[in-house]
């Protein structure tokens, strides 16, 4: 879906942004593109969605080389959620979605309720002006438009900023939806919850170079020092020690030629947070 | 406390001169001059020019003031209709009775008998020679102390002076507090102790003192460096004035409206509504009954009666003018510190 | 196009937009509602005389040429005509006859007029030529003409307003961020854009002429030529102001600029230029010049000339194709960081 050769970008300034990207992205395949602020993601981003033009290196998507590319047939084929909400505020989220709708050919359209339902947009704002709607809400009503026409290459930016976790959980049960229907995802993020989560591969940008890309759980294999960090209790004091593979291993009654990852059961903040405010997903 | 003042007026001067308010002043005071020098003086308005048909040429020579003669009635009756020209057509014989005035109405009909009064006197005086008594200028009685030119120069630099005070004035420290509070440091402000009087007190002062600049500068470049030291005293308390009044405006309502949207709709109305009837009675000859009671007429004809040396307001307007100053003051402060203590982010939409 | 309705449906919210359309609108209500005389004051002659001081027919033959106001004592009258805001011919009794006083600061036209008076006067039941006074094709009188003029390039012009204001909002709200991968190649942008601008101020532009201007039915078409082409620049003038302008605060600033240029150019030069000068021609430059021009003439009865609704559709291609060029090289990006 995505092959990137040697890319390079430059800003005006002369500032070097890209310093020559390799990575693929196969058809239907959720990938993750992380780093710090000013590491070069956007810019990668806005190169692959056709916005900046200028680089150096070869991109092709959908098997085309980006510079021959039909520019309007790839924006009908791609969606794109940024980092912010995009939505005319005077509007409300029906307006907008009907608005952005009349670009695609309608017969690629997704229809408008439906999104509304699938997204949870309270039907009590749906026809008020977006100037009115939380962060959250304009977030959903940006993510219903990038779905708005079937994308079969979607770019999501920080899809989850902003979102409660009640939100956060439904995006990603949104991602994997459209990851299960054959949607190719490039996602760029800072949040490792949802890169682990989501992402079949993840690629570590740093000051424009690609420091690492692999799956998450390779990555997290490749990466672990595999030692345990106990907190006990001893004559009421509360205490720690750090346990190397080997000396865990000691303790386990089964045969083993080697402790490749010990993982804890122990809740997260998101489940936490569910199970006292009661609000399930479905 | 005098630190901290003089760090909100550096923060604010730095602010102006950001905003490019300087250099807009700078420019607004070019363009006014040259229009002023080059353009508004030399406004006038010539007496009817009378067109005139003789092909018998009755007419005696050196006509004062000169007729324009033409070949035929057509382009007698051609000239004459910017419904301004009076004509004359001597083709039908040799006598007062046989002379012909022609005319395209202006559309008022004391505006058309004026006109061909004049047309009878032109032609009996320069064609037929009636005496009909020395026409002199200098038993006209001239009770005024002002030539157009200087009338015409201190009418248009008032002119300049409250509208700039008024309108650009208003905007002017608008915009600056719109931009704190994009930039979201108005509510830091809340936090910071200097109080919220400092707060205004600073950017009052400045917008006062370059408003003052301003007025000065205009003044003496258009109406001249001595003329200008007369009125001046009596000028820059009208203009001091006014820029405090709209200073403060700007300031309350900026403060009070979420957005530079609305701000300038309010702009918009006052530019319109508020000041164009000013103007329109101020300086030509409709008269409205209802004016004397809008604010700004007054603000404007006592800046009006400053530039011509007149005596200005009596003592009720100049307590009225204060008691509005300390009033808006202290409603600047009060909605300063309700802002000020609100939370969350700004309201963009 | 589907999606014009929407962007008008977010025109229609903006306060601003609601108060550009209507301020002509009630401007060109409230010229039509104020008399003939509120006007006409401002071209006639004003008398100012002495109460008890002339005889009943020397007012008579004043109140023929002129108004006239009464003042109570010589003092108050001498006050009245120094007064800079008007030009009071002041008319007091002198012997047989009568006598004028001036200010001194007077147009011309006014110290002629009191040079002339007491000669008029002695002449007012003198033998008189034969008048004829010829009606103007249209009732309008000169300075109302000029204010219904003003007031719908105003409306038309007012159009660019709509669209920049659409283009500024978009980028404050980050839609310009989305338009750069919407399916819309660069024409089917602009022309979007332009229909904001186009059908707004032309619809304020048809309503305010319907309510002041009144010409004969021929010439009705004329006046539509103007208004719609007047309308495209206006639109076509918006789409470079939206598309330069990077913040609201400055696109303000650039819309009252703009409007301050469209339309105290075209008054000063219609005023003071003469007619075939170069300088005259020059002032075509200003789009609104050719629409001002051309109305003052369809009021006049005279109708238009070539030179108007070409010197209009000149500055549409040249807006458009401006626009269309820059934006067909640098996509939909509209100078975004």
């Amino acid at each position: 879906m995505i092959a990137v050769k040697n890319l390079t970008f430059s800003y005006e300034n002369g500032r070097q942004a890209l310093h020559g990207l390799d990575f693929m992205v196969e058809d239907g395949e959720v990938f993750g593109f992380l780093g710090p602020n000013g590491s070069g993601k956007s810019t990668t981003q806005k190169i692959l969605t056709g916005i900046l033009t200028g680089y150096g290196g070869s991109v092709s998507l959908f098997e085309r080389d980006f510079t021959t590319i039909q520019r309007q047939a790839f924006f009908q084929k791609i969606g794109v959620l940024f980092e912010f909400p995009y939505l005319y505020t005077n509007l409300s989220a029906v307006d907008n979605l009907k608005y952005f709708s009349s670009f695609y050919p309608r017969e690629q359209l997704r229809d408008i309720d439906e999104l509304i339902d699938l997204l949870e947009i309270k039907r009590d704002f749906v026809k008020k002006p977006v100037s009115s709607y939380s962060k959250g809400m304009r977030q959903r009503t940006s993510m219903a438009r990038a779905l708005l026409n079937n994308p079969k290459l979607l770019f999501l930016d920080e899809p989850t900023s902003g979102l409660d976790p009640t939100g956060a959980v439904l995006f990603r049960r949104i991602i994997e939806q459209e990851s299960s229907k054959g949607t190719t995802i490039f996602l760029t993020t800072h949040n490792m919850l949802d890169a682990d989560l989501l992402c079949d591969r993840v690629a570590f940008l740093t000051d424009g170079r690609i420091a690492a890309l692999d799956t998450p759980k390779n990555l997290k294999e490749k990466n672990s020092s595999r030692n345990i960090l106990v907190e006990y209790l001893h004559q009421g004091q509360r205490k720690n020690q750090i346990l190397k593979p080997d000396e865990v291993g000691k303790a386990f009654s089964f045969l083993y030629d080697e402790i490749l990852q010990v993982h804890s059961q122990e809740p997260t903040l998101e489940d936490i947070f569910l199970q006292y405010t009661g609000r399930g997903l479905q | 406390m005098g630190r901290g003042f003089g760090a909100l007026l550096r923060k604010d001067f730095k602010l102006m001169l950001s905003g490019k308010f300087f250099l807009l002043a700078a420019g607004s005071l070019l363009v006014y001059s040259f229009y002023i020098n080059m353009v508004y003086v030399r406004l006038n308005q010539e007496i009817y020019p009378v067109i005139v048909y003789d092909p018998l040429e009755l007419q005696s020579k050196g006509q004062q003031p000169p007729a324009i003669m033409v070949e035929s009635q057509e382009e007698l009756q051609a000239k004459c209709a910017d419904a301004y020209a009076v004509g004359i057509d001597l083709s039908a014989g040799m006598t007062v009775k046989d002379a012909k005035i022609y005319m395209v109405s202006s559309g008022i009909e004391q505006l058309d008998a004026l006109c061909s009064a004049y047309a009878q006197l032109y032609y009996q005086q320069n064609i037929f020679q009636t005496d009909t008594g020395t026409v002199s200028y200098d038993s006209t009685n001239i009770v005024g102390d002002f030539t157009k030119e200087a009338k015409n120069r201190r009418e248009i630099t008032c002119e300049v002076l409250f509208f700039e005070l008024t309108a650009v004035g208003f905007l002017g420290l608008a915009a600056v507090l719109f931009r704190e509070k994009q930039m979201g440091v108005l509510r830091v402000h809340g936090i910071v102790p200097v109080s919220c009087a400092a707060f205004l007190f600073s950017k009052l002062l400045l917008f006062f003192i370059s408003d003052l600049l301003f007025a000065v500068v205009l003044t003496m470049v258009n109406i001249g460096v001595i003329e200008g030291m007369i009125v001046l005293p009596t000028v820059l308390l009208q203009a001091g004035l006014l820029s405090l009044i709209m200073a403060l405006l700007g300031f309350l309502l900026a403060v009070c409206l979420p957005n530079f949207r609305q701000f300038s709709l309010l702009y918009l109305v006052l530019a319109v509504f508020i000041t164009t009837p000013v103007f329109l009675v101020g300086q030509t000859g409709i008269s409205w009954g209802w004016i004397i009671y809008h604010p700004m007429y007054q603000l404007f004809i006592t800046m009006k009666k400053a530039y011509f040396g007149e005596r200005g307001a009596g003592l009720g307007y100049y307590c009225v003018c204060v008691a509005v100053i300390a009033g808006l003051f202290l409603l600047g402060i009060w909605a300063l510190r309700r802002e000020v203590a609100k939370s969350g982010g700004t309201n963009n939409s | 196009m589907g999606g014009l309705w929407y962007q008008i449906k977010s025109i229609a919210r903006d306060k601003l937009c609601i108060l550009t359309f209507l301020l002509p609108i009630v401007v060109g209500a409230a010229i039509n509602l104020l008399s003939d005389m509120d006007f006409s004051a401002m071209n006639q002659v004003t008398f100012g005389i002495v109460q008890q001081d002339l005889g009943a027919e020397s007012v008579a033959w004043l109140e023929e040429l002129g108004t006239i106001a009464v003042f109570s004592d010589r003092e108050a009258l001498v006050q009245a005509v120094k007064e800079p805001a008007d030009s009071i011919i002041g008319v007091v009794r002198s012997e047989n006859s009568i006598e004028t006083m001036i200010s001194g600061d007077e147009l011309n036209i006014d110290t002629e007029i009191a040079g002339f008076l007491p000669q008029m006067y002695q002449q007012r039941n003198v033998a008189k030529a034969d008048i004829t006074i010829v009606p103007q094709s249209s009732s309008t009188n000169g300075m109302k003409a000029l204010l219904i003029a003003i007031t719908v390039v105003t409306a038309a012009f007012m159009g660019c307003t709509y669209n920049a204001m659409n283009i500024i909002g978009e980028k404050e709200d980050g839609i310009a961020y989305v338009n750069q991968i919407l399916p819309m190649s660069a024409g089917g942008y602009i022309l979007r854009k332009i229909a904001i601008g186009f059908i707004g101020g032309m619809v304020s532009t048809i309503i305010t002429a319907l309510i002041c201007v009144r010409m004969e039915l021929e010439q009705v078409f004329l006046l539509l030529l103007l208004i719609v082409l007047s309308a495209l620049a206006a639109a076509g003038v918006g789409l470079l102001i939206g598309d330069a302008a990077k913040e609201l605060m400055v696109g303000i600033v650039w819309i009252k600029a703009v409007m301050i240029l469209f339309l105290a150019l075209p008054i000063l030069s219609y005023l003071i230029v003469p007619r075939n000068s170069v300088l005259f021609w020059i002032s075509y430059l200003i789009p609104s010049s050719a629409a001002f021009y051309g109305l003052m003439d369809l009021q006049s009865g005279s109708g238009i000339g070539i030179a108007e609704p070409a010197a209009l559709l000149a500055h549409c291609i040249f807006c458009i194709l401006g626009i269309w060029v820059s934006k067909r090289n640098v996509g939909l990006g509209l100078h975004m960081e």
